[in-house]
């Protein structure tokens, strides 16, 4: 069974037709990522499966149960964090969540422990009687993210959850979702920043004017592209020779000796990065940063989009 | 390159225009306006025709009335109206986070202000250029001067301003829309109280002058043209003074206040309550609590439980001092009218009190109604509220138990009122304290207790429906608050109109037992109808025959008619819910 599937969806506003028939299948605890510029049918997609777009031609599922026939049954399996916080400002952490977790009729024995778990699964344990409008952005955002996991849905929907944070926030809440991740949760996430999708995403799709332009793995995407992929390396001890062993190495299409590091590109599957490194290590090379570039997910993105809307 | 030159230009202005030009509602309004105002006129016309030729009619010189009507219309209109288009007018910047980048530009916040000032004022000026042909009419009437058209005009003119001055104030200072609109109305009476106070003081000199002492010649009319023309400048200074203030204070706190945050001042205020109480009770007591305040947190209704717990109307400690607060007057008027031996229960103070208490009680529901809506959506956590396993049913009876509070507590005032009423009319007026045989006091009685069940039990809940049914099709709560009240006024209204209007096309008295029933659809009928029906029952005491004539079959028809109108209402909203918030709901097809 499927964790969520989509088969030929298509969402009208008037006359404009947001999404234009897309097809998505993930099977349960893949992480999904969802790329695509402003206006591509994102959160059009992702409304439809949290039930608030009951307009709607194609099918939609989730575990099974149809969208349009069963969505009463569609909320108890799904925890939606939209675009926006969402969160009452005048409540406290923890009343906000014990309203949450009386919305979903979780038993009332049961609540105090559930509360506590999701506020130290999201650090917030700390805050729990702080109101939600003294909390900071990236707080609140994890405060929507507990506030989710609070009836142990299958899968989670979230729409840009990154969206407007700090570093240090979008950092703790890639940590979060990787930790989600690992708790078997099924996870379609939108985003704009496109290297934390390709380091959590099991899978991603980029869509753009409505319709799916290509989804797999990112494996699949560079290679389906003929996109290079990149690394960047300092070493202590820089010598010609190092960048003359490395450009004769196998499975290396080109070697860039910048002013601050060497800049190291291959295609997808001639050789693998952890080799890259034992190369480097091997020639008697101090590495100081070994960094493999995230950005080409860029470039896939913009080979594949043309930054139209629907 | 040449330089850019000097360019003079209203952006702001235009754009508000545009924006108004392009809401059909505006267009709606105006043609309401218009149809309230000409069968006003038409009505005025019937009346001092009598049925008379056109010749006759012109002959008489009876323009006076129609002249005094228009003008009460048109400043009803501008006082009812224009707070309701104007509070939203700085306050809807500010809720789209626009003003900011107004403020960024090179307009000035005086510009701001009277840009978005005349702006209002271009819109009720087309609604006041609506009356000038039936002006024309009136002066073709006789009876009116030309300079008393020219100041009427002069004075619905400086009215306009002043009021909109006020709202435009109220917008600076306000964060939303239904902050702004309720303390403009709730202002607005302090300033038109000493801005008529000062006029009155000039108002009896205009008089004089032109007081009738026969045939005047073209000296002593020069004479009195330029004297009432002086006054009536004289007359504009005390508004010219309000309005100069109420610019100046809206300028200043245009950019101070740009940004503050929503609060709930009524909230703060009764936080500030509880903490002069918590005080003086440490005080005087050492702390001696005899009911602790517990809050059990979100057990089992949630949504509930945050409307009447997290809002400043829905506590019940909060709604016990609202209740202190409408008693306590109410106690006071009662004491009046038992001392005072020349008037009847349905004179005085209480009937006033009841004509204040009700529209008072009709703003405060819709406010609060629609406000259970507009919150969520300002604070963007309606789409959370939804994706929870909650039917509509269980979100909207949830949503709504703060207003059934509110309700329950208003209910209050007007029981204690009602029930007065019923006793001192059987008791006292009447003199009649029996149920016996052949008495009609059993009646009467019976008449009493459905009138107060129709008026406690189902007014403010057709009103809640109503209002809740608006705020979930319109775009903003100003919207809502405002259709919602036209509905209501309209629903009281239109069997008045509808009578008069029948009245006047087929020639029958609007007070003949043929036509006075269909204003038992009216909840005005079954509140007043005792003042209505009978002006004087302490002399009369003929209240028995309004009953025969109608009396139950009126209360039926009204209780049947408001019954269902809140039943089908009920329906409706709870139908409609999940489609209006777009929310899927359970469908036959898989």
């Amino acid at each position: 069974m499927l964790a969520v599937d989509v088969r030929d969806l298509r969402v009208k506003y008037g006359r404009l037709e947001a999404v234009k028939g897309i097809t998505l299948e993930i099977p349960p605890g893949e992480v999904f990522g969802f790329i695509g510029p402003n206006g591509a049918g994102k959160s059009s997609t992702i409304r439809v499966l949290a039930t608030l777009q009951p307009k709607f031609e194609g099918r939609a599922r989730i575990m099974g149960l149809d969208i349009r026939s069963k969505p009463h049954l569609v909320r108890e399996k799904i925890g939606y964090v939209p675009d926006f916080f969402g969160v009452y400002e005048d409540l406290t952490a923890r009343e906000y969540l014990h309203f949450f977790a009386a919305a979903y009729r979780l038993p009332v024995s049961k609540r105090k422990g559930v509360v506590d778990d999701v506020l130290q699964l999201t650090d917030l344990t700390n805050k729990i009687d702080s109101p939600v409008d003294s909390l900071s952005r990236g707080m609140k955002q994890r405060l929507s993210l507990a506030r989710v996991l609070l009836h142990d849905p299958a899968v989670l929907l979230l729409d840009e959850p990154a969206s407007g944070l700090d570093p240090r926030a979008r950092i703790e809440m890639r940590e979060l979702l990787k930790a989600l991740k690992e708790m078997g949760k099924t996870i379609l996430i939108s985003s704009h920043i496109l290297h934390e999708l390709a380091q959590l995403c099991t899978r991603i799709g980029i869509i753009e004017a409505g319709r799916m332009v290509t989804q797999g793995s990112v494996a699949e995407i560079y290679r389906e592209l003929g996109v290079l992929k990149i690394v960047h390396v300092q070493v202590a001890n820089q010598t010609p020779e190092l960048i003359a062993s490395l450009k004769g190495l196998a499975g290396i299409t080109q070697v860039e000796d910048q002013a601050d590091r060497i800049s190291i590109r291959f295609e997808e599957g001639s050789i693998e990065v952890e080799d890259i490194h034992d190369f480097i290590h091997n020639q008697g090379a101090r590495i100081r940063m070994f960094q493999p570039e995230v950005m080409d997910m860029e470039t896939a993105f913009m080979k594949l989009t043309e930054g139209q809307t629907a | 390159m040449s330089a850019p030159g000097w360019s003079f230009g209203l952006p702001l202005l235009t754009k508000d225009l545009i924006e108004q030009a392009a809401h059909r509602r505006t267009y709606i309004l105006r043609v309401v306006y218009a149809a309230v105002l000409y069968g006003a006129a038409l009505w005025i016309y019937a009346d001092i025709s009598g049925g008379g030729s056109q010749a006759e009619v012109l002959s008489r010189g009876q323009g006076r009335q129609m002249f005094l009507t228009l003008v009460a219309v048109q400043l009803a209109a501008v006082i009812i109206l224009l707070p309701a288009i104007s509070s939203g007018a700085i306050t809807s910047e500010k809720e789209r986070d626009t003003l900011g980048l107004l403020l960024l530009t090179k307009l000035s916040p005086t510009t701001i202000i009277l840009e978005k000032l005349i702006s209002r004022m271009v819109t009720m000026g087309t609604y006041q250029l609506l009356s000038l042909p039936l002006f024309a009419v009136v002066y073709g009437l006789g009876g009116v001067e030309l300079f008393e058209i020219l100041a009427a005009i002069w004075y619905l003119a400086w009215w306009s301003l002043v009021i909109g001055a006020i709202s435009i104030g109220c917008s600076a200072w306000h964060r939303t829309t239904a902050g702004a609109f309720i303390s403009a109305y709730a202002i607005m009476p302090l300033v038109v109280c000493f801005a008529m106070s000062c006029q009155s003081v000039l108002s009896p000199a205009v008089a004089e002058i032109w007081r009738p002492s026969g045939e005047m010649s073209t000296m002593q009319y020069f004479v009195a043209s330029l004297g009432t023309i002086v006054l009536l400048l004289a007359m504009s200074v005390p508004m010219l003074i309000v309005t100069w203030f109420v610019v100046a204070f809206a300028q200043m706190h245009l950019l101070q206040r740009a940004f503050v945050p929503p609060r709930n001042l009524l909230l703060e205020f009764f936080k500030g309550l509880d903490k002069f109480f918590e005080d003086l009770n440490n005080h005087t007591t050492s702390g001696i609590l005899l009911v602790r305040d517990v809050d059990t947190g979100p057990m089992f209704d949630p949504i509930a439980w945050r409307e009447t717990r997290k809002r400043s109307l829905g506590t019940v400690r909060y709604l016990f001092r609202l209740l202190i607060v409408l008693e306590v007057p109410l106690a006071i008027a009662i004491s009046w009218t038992v001392t005072d031996h020349q008037s009847s229960s349905f004179d005085g103070p209480t009937t006033f009190f009841l004509c204040l208490l009700w529209p008072i009680a009709a703003l405060a529901i819709v406010v609060h109604t629609t406000n259970v809506i507009f919150a969520e959506r300002s604070r963007q956590t309606l789409d959370v509220l939804l994706v929870a396993p909650l039917t509509a049913r269980e979100l909207v009876t949830q949503k709504l138990a703060g207003v059934r509070r509110l309700i329950a507590v208003l209910s209050v005032p007007f029981l204690t009122l009602i029930i007065f009423q019923a006793t001192w009319t059987l008791y006292v007026v009447r003199g009649l304290g029996s149920f016996s045989r052949g008495s009609d006091n059993a009646g009467v009685f019976v008449h009493e207790i459905l009138g107060m069940t129709l008026a406690v039990l189902v007014y403010p809940r057709v009103v809640q429906w109503l209002s809740f049914h608006l705020a979930l099709r319109v775009r903003n709560q100003t919207q809502a608050v405002l259709w919602s009240l036209v509905t209501i006024i309209g629903l009281c209204g239109v069997p008045y109109l509808v009578v008069y209007l029948v009245g006047v096309v087929f020639s029958i008295d609007p007070n003949d037992a043929t036509l006075a029933w269909i204003t038992w659809f009216s909840p005005i009928r079954v509140l007043f109808h005792r003042k209505i029906a009978q002006p004087s029952p302490w002399s009369g005491a003929n209240i028995n025959q309004v009953l025969q004539d109608h009396g139950f079959f009126g209360l039926t028809l009204n209780a049947v008619t408001w019954v269902g109108l809140w039943l089908f209402l009920r329906y409706r909203a709870m139908r409609d819910f999940s489609s209006s918030m777009g929310r899927a709901e359970p469908s036959g097809a898989e």
